[in-house]
C-alpha cells in the first residue's frame, strides 16, 4: 500500500525553547525526549483509512474455577477501512500456547461515538500465571503493535459479571442506577447448540450454514440474570423496571470480505421476560466465519457489564 | 550539590535583568541578600526549625498526612540529605509548576523561597548541625486534624459551615471505586454567595485511598454546579474579592468521588468548608468555577467529525444538563500513548466573551508529565500563562492572586498542551508497556484542563479591570510578575 507521508508542523518547540534557555529550568521537569518519528505522527490521527489498528489491554478478572481471563479489545484509527489480518505471522499470541483466540476482523471506528472496540475477545490463564505476560502481536505495514496482558497490576482488575463500583452506589436514594443496568445479562444463542452464556468471557454457538449472498437470520435471546446470581449488594425484586440493552453485532473472523448484518446495533428495553432479538446477516465469501454479538447493559468505557457471545457460521458457495 | 545550587543561582541574575526588561517575570529578591549570609554557619535551631515550622509540620507532623514528622530536630536529623534532595528538586513542599514561566503569584502558595532552598540545602551539606538550642522556635501547637482548614489563614478565619459526606469504607485492594454519595447542606435559610470553599479529607487517612472527587452543589431544581471540582493534593476554592457562587437553601452536596483501595479497609469521610459573603453583601460577578477543555480536540481521535465545536460559554452555561458549564463533558476526544514513549496533544479554544482566570487545574491521569496553557491575545501578543506540572499526588488547583488573575478579551484564543511521558522514566507508570487510552480509570488517561473563570457582563466592565492593572503594574512594575512575556 501506498503511505503519503504527512508533514506537520512542530508548534510547541517555541515554548519549550523559552523554558530550557533559562538555567534553572533544570530543576522543572524538562525531561529530554526521544526524537519524534513519522510513526509517532501517524498515531495521532484518525484517517480513514491506511491507518494501522492498536491491540489494547483492558483489563483481567478471576474465574470461579480459580484461573484468570484477560481481556483485550482495539483501537483502530480507521474510520472507514476495516482491516482484515489472519492469524499468523501478522497476528498471533505469545506465548504460543495461548494463540488463537483474537480476532482477524477490525471494524474501523464507530461513528457512534463508542470509539473503539473494548474486550472482544479474552485469553483464558492458568491460575499460576504468576507474573507472565501474555503478548498479543499485531503486524500493520511492517510495523509491530503489541501489547501486554498480565494479572500483576490491581489497578487493571475489571470487573466481569456485575459492576461492582456502580453497585456500590445502589444504597443511595437519587439517581441510584437501576439493578439490571450492573450486570450481563444471560444471552441463549439459538440455532444449532443453543448455548447459554454470561459474562466477557464468552461461548461460541454453531455451527449455522448459509449460502454466500442470501441472508442468515440469527437470533439470541436476553434475559437479565437469576436473582441468585446477582451481588450482594443488588435488589432483585425491581418488577418491571425496565433495562436498556444494547446489541451489537461485528464480523469476527473469516475470510476477507464483507458480512452485512441487517442492522449493526440494537437497542432495546429488558424487563423480567427475556427477549428475543434477531438480525440477518449476508455474506459475499464461502468460508468459515466467527460472528460476535456483544449484549451490552451497563457502558463499554466503564468496563462492565456485557456478554460475549460468538457465532460460528459456514458459508457455501 | 551545594554548588551547583549556588552557582545557578548567580547564572539567574543576567537573565533576571532580562526579564524585568520584558515585563518582570522573573523576580528574586532575596538572591542577593542569601550570597552574604551562607557565609555564617546555617543551624538547624536558627535558620532551618523556622522554615520548617512554617512550610513543612502542617502535613509533616503526627496526625498529618506526611509520612514522618518534621517537628523536632530528633526527628528531622536522619532525614536531612533526603529533605535536601526533595526541596533542591522541587518535589517538597509539593507545588507543582514551572517556576520560570508565567505567572507566580498564587493565594495558595507553598513553596520555598529560593533562599529558604539554599538554607537547608547548606545546612544538609554542613551535616545537618543542631546549633544553638536557645535560638529553637518555641514549638507548634497544632490542632486535630479535623480543626485545620488551610484556608483560615489567607481567610482570617474558620469556615462558616463545614458539611461532611456520609463514611463510605474503602475495603481492602477492591477496584477502583465510584460511590454515590450526598449530603444536606443545613444551616442556610436565605440565599449566600461563597466567598471560598475548602476541601479536605475528613480524616488523615482518608487522603490514602482518596483520587479525586467532583463535589457539586445540587439545587432545588435538580441544576448542579460542578465548580468545586477537587482532586487528591488539591485544596479547594478562593473566589476574587468580587466573586462567588450561590448558595441556597436546600441544596445539597453531591460528592462525587473516585476512590481507590489500599491494603487495609479504610472509613473514608470528606469535607467542605465554606466562607461566605456577609448577608446582603452579594460579590459583582458570578464565578464560573469549572469550565474546562480538552488538549485532545483536534489533534486527537475521534473527534474530527463532531459537530459540536469543543466551547464554553454563555450559551451553553445554565442549559440543560450535559451542555452546562463543563463541555468537556459533552464530548471527550479520545487518546492514544504509545508504549515507551511520549506524547503531546494539544487543544484550543476562541473565548467568545471576556473573562478573567481566578483558578487553573492541570489533569492527566498516571502519565501525565505537564499541562501548559497559553494564550494569542486578538491583537497578536502570544503569553505562557503557565506550565502546570503535573503530580498524580498533588493535582493542586492554582489560585491566582487578585490582581494577578490572568484577563482575556473576548477573542483570545487559549491553547492547552498535554505532555505523557509514558516511559519507565515515569515514577507514577503503572506498565510502560502499554498502550494507554481515554477512559475514567486511573490506568487509562485523560488531558483536560480546568479553569475558574469570571466572565464579565460587558465590554466596559472588562476594560475596567484592564485599566486597574495596568495603574497597577505602572506602580508595581519593577517588582510585579503577573503578565509579562513577549511584548
Ligand atoms: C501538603 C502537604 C505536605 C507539605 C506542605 C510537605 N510535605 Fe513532604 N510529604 C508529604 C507527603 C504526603 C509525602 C509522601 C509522598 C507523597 O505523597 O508525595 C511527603 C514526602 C516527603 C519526603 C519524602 C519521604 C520519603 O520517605 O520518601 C520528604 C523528605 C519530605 N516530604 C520533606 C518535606 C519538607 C522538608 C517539607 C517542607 C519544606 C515538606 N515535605 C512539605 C506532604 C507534604
Amino acid at each position: 500500500m501506498l503511505r503519503v507521508p504527512h508533514v506537520l508542523v512542530l508548534t510547541g518547540t517555541l515554548v519549550l525553547a523559552a523554558t530550557a534557555a533559562c538555567p534553572s529550568a533544570a530543576l522543572g521537569q524538562l525531561v529530554p525526549r526521544p526524537p519524534i518519528t513519522q510513526q509517532d505522527w501517524q498515531l495521532r490521527t484518525v484517517r480513514e483509512s491506511g491507518q494501522p489498528v492498536i491491540p489494547i489491554f483492558e483489563g483481567w478478572y478471576p474465574e470461579e474455577n480459580g484461573t484468570y481471563s484477560l481481556c483485550f479489545g482495539f483501537f483502530s484509527l480507521n474510520r472507514s477501512e476495516a482491516l482484515h489480518i489472519p492469524v499468523g505471522p501478522d497476528n498471533f499470541i505469545e506465548p504460543a500456547r495461548f494463540d488463537g483466540s483474537q480476532p482477524t476482523h477490525f471494524s474501523p471506528l464507530g461513528a457512534d461515538g463508542m470509539t473503539r472496540e473494548y474486550c472482544v475477545f479474552t485469553v483464558n490463564v492458568p491460575s499460576d500465571i504468576a507474573d507472565e505476560r501474555v503478548w498479543w502481536n499485531l503486524q500493520v505495514d511492517g510495523h509491530t503493535y503489541r501489547v501486554p496482558g498480565h494479572i500483576t497490576a490491581r489497578p487493571w482488575r475489571v470487573d466481569n459479571l456485575v459492576n461492582s463500583v456502580a453497585a456500590a452506589s445502589m444504597g443511595s436514594e437519587a439517581e441510584a442506577p437501576v439493578a439490571g443496568s450492573l450486570v450481563a445479562p444471560v444471552v441463549t444463542l439459538e440455532g444449532a447448540s443453543g448455548r447459554v452464556v454470561r459474562g466477557k468471557s464468552g461461548a461460541t454457538a454453531g455451527e449455522l450454514t448459509v449460502r454466500a449472498g442470501s441472508g442468515l437470520p440469527i437470533t439470541i435471546s436476553v434475559a437479565l440474570p437469576e436473582e441468585d446470581e446477582l451481588g450482594d449488594d443488588l435488589d432483585p425484586d425491581e418488577e418491571g423496571v425496565l433495562v436498556r440493552q444494547l446489541v451489537k453485532w461485528t464480523k469476527f473472523r473469516g475470510p476477507e470480505g464483507v458480512v452485512r448484518f441487517s442492522r449493526d446495533t440494537i437497542e432495546f428495553e429488558l424487563g423480567p421476560e427475556p427477549v428475543e432479538q434477531t438480525v440477518m446477516a449476508t455474506f459475499r465469501e464461502p468460508g468459515n466465519y466467527t460472528l460476535l454479538a456483544q449484549v451490552l447493559s451497563g457502558s463499554f468505557s466503564s468496563q462492565c457489564c456485557w456478554t460475549n457471545a460468538y457465532v460460528n457460521v459456514r458459508v457455501e458457495q | 550539590m551545594g554548588t551547583t545550587t549556588r552557582s545557578s543561582r548567580v547564572a539567574v541574575l543576567p537573565l533576571q535583568l532580562a526579564a524585568l526588561a520584558l515585563g518582570g517575570l522573573l523576580v528574586l529578591p532575596g538572591a542577593a541578600v542569601s550570597q552574604a549570609q551562607t557565609e555564617e554557619e546555617v543551624t538547624f535551631a536558627r535558620d532551618v526549625a523556622p522554615i520548617l515550622q512554617e512550610k513543612c509540620e502542617t502535613c509533616h507532623r503526627e496526625g498529618s498526612i506526611g509520612p514522618m514528622p518534621l517537628t523536632t530536630y530528633d526527628e528531622v536529623r536522619p532525614w536531612a540529605p533526603l529533605i535536601k534532595e526533595k526541596v533542591v528538586s522541587l518535589v517538597m513542599p509539593p507545588w507543582p509548576i514551572d517556576r520560570t514561566i508565567g505567572v507566580q503569584r498564587f493565594k495558595n502558595d507553598r513553596s520555598l523561597s529560593d533562599e529558604q532552598i539554599q538554607t537547608i540545602s547548606d545546612w544538609a551539606d554542613a551535616g545537618a548541625p543542631l546549633g544553638d538550642v536557645a535560638e529553637l522556635p518555641a514549638p507548634l501547637e497544632w490542632p486535630e486534624w479535623s480543626d485545620v482548614w488551610r484556608f483560615e489563614e489567607e481567610l482570617g478565619r474558620p469556615p462558616d459551615l463545614v458539611v461532611s459526606s456520609p463514611a463510605y469504607m474503602v475495603a481492602a485492594n477492591s477496584a477502583d471505586d465510584w460511590p454515590w454519595l450526598e449530603s444536606q447542606i443545613e444551616g442556610i435559610d436565605e440565599q449566600r454567595w461563597i466567598k471560598a470553599a475548602e476541601f479536605r479529607p475528613g480524616t488523615a487517612d482518608t487522603w490514602n485511598v482518596f483520587h479525586h472527587a467532583n463535589p457539586g452543589i445540587v439545587k432545588l431544581d435538580g441544576t448542579s454546579d460542578g465548580s468545586l471540582r477537587q482532586t487528591r493534593g488539591n485544596e479547594g476554592t478562593i473566589y476574587a474579592d468580587d466573586s462567588g457562587t450561590p448558595l441556597d437553601p436546600g441544596d445539597i452536596v453531591r460528592w462525587n468521588m473516585h476512590m481507590y483501595a489500599i491494603d487495609r479497609d479504610v472509613d473514608a469521610v470528606l469535607q467542605l468548608g465554606f466562607w461566605l459573603y456577609p448577608k446582603d453583601e452579594p460579590p459583582t460577578y458570578r464565578a464560573d468555577g469549572a469550565d474546562g477543555f480538552s488538549c485532545s480536540q483536534y489533534t486527537g481521535h475521534g473527534f474530527a467529525s463532531d459537530p459540536l465545536p469543543w466551547r464554553f460559554g454563555p450559551e451553553l452555561r445554565g442549559g440543560p444538563r450535559g451542555l452546562s458549564t463543563n463541555p468537556q463533558v459533552v464530548r471527550q476526544g479520545d487518546l492514544l500513548l504509545p508504549p515507551n514513549s511520549w506524547a503531546t496533544y494539544r487543544g484550543v479554544y476562541v473565548m467568545d466573551r471576556a473573562a478573567r482566570l481566578e483558578i487553573a487545574r492541570a489533569h492527566l491521569h498516571l502519565r501525565g508529565r505537564y499541562q501548559i496553557l497559553e494564550a494569542v491575545y486578538p491583537d497578536g501578543r502570544w503569553e505562557v500563562i503557565n506550565k502546570f506540572h503535573f503530580d498524580h499526588d498533588w493535582q493542586t488547583g492554582f489560585l491566582y492572586e487578585d490582581d494577578a488573575m490572568p484577563l482575556f478579551p473576548k477573542g483570545t484564543v487559549l491553547i492547552v498542551t498535554g505532555v505523557f511521558d509514558n516511559t519507565a522514566d515515569n515514577p507514577h507508570n503503572p506498565d510502560p508497556d502499554q498502550w494507554v487510552v481515554r477512559g475514567d480509570r486511573t490506568v487509562d488517561s485523560m488531558c483536560h484542563f480546568r479553569m475558574g473563570l469570571t466572565y464579565f457582563e460587558t465590554e466596559e466592565e472588562f476594560q475596567a479591570a484592564v485599566d486597574e492593572r495596568e495603574a497597577l503594574l505602572r506602580r508595581e512594575r519593577p517588582v510585579s510578575d503577573d503578565g509579562g512575556g513577549d511584548e
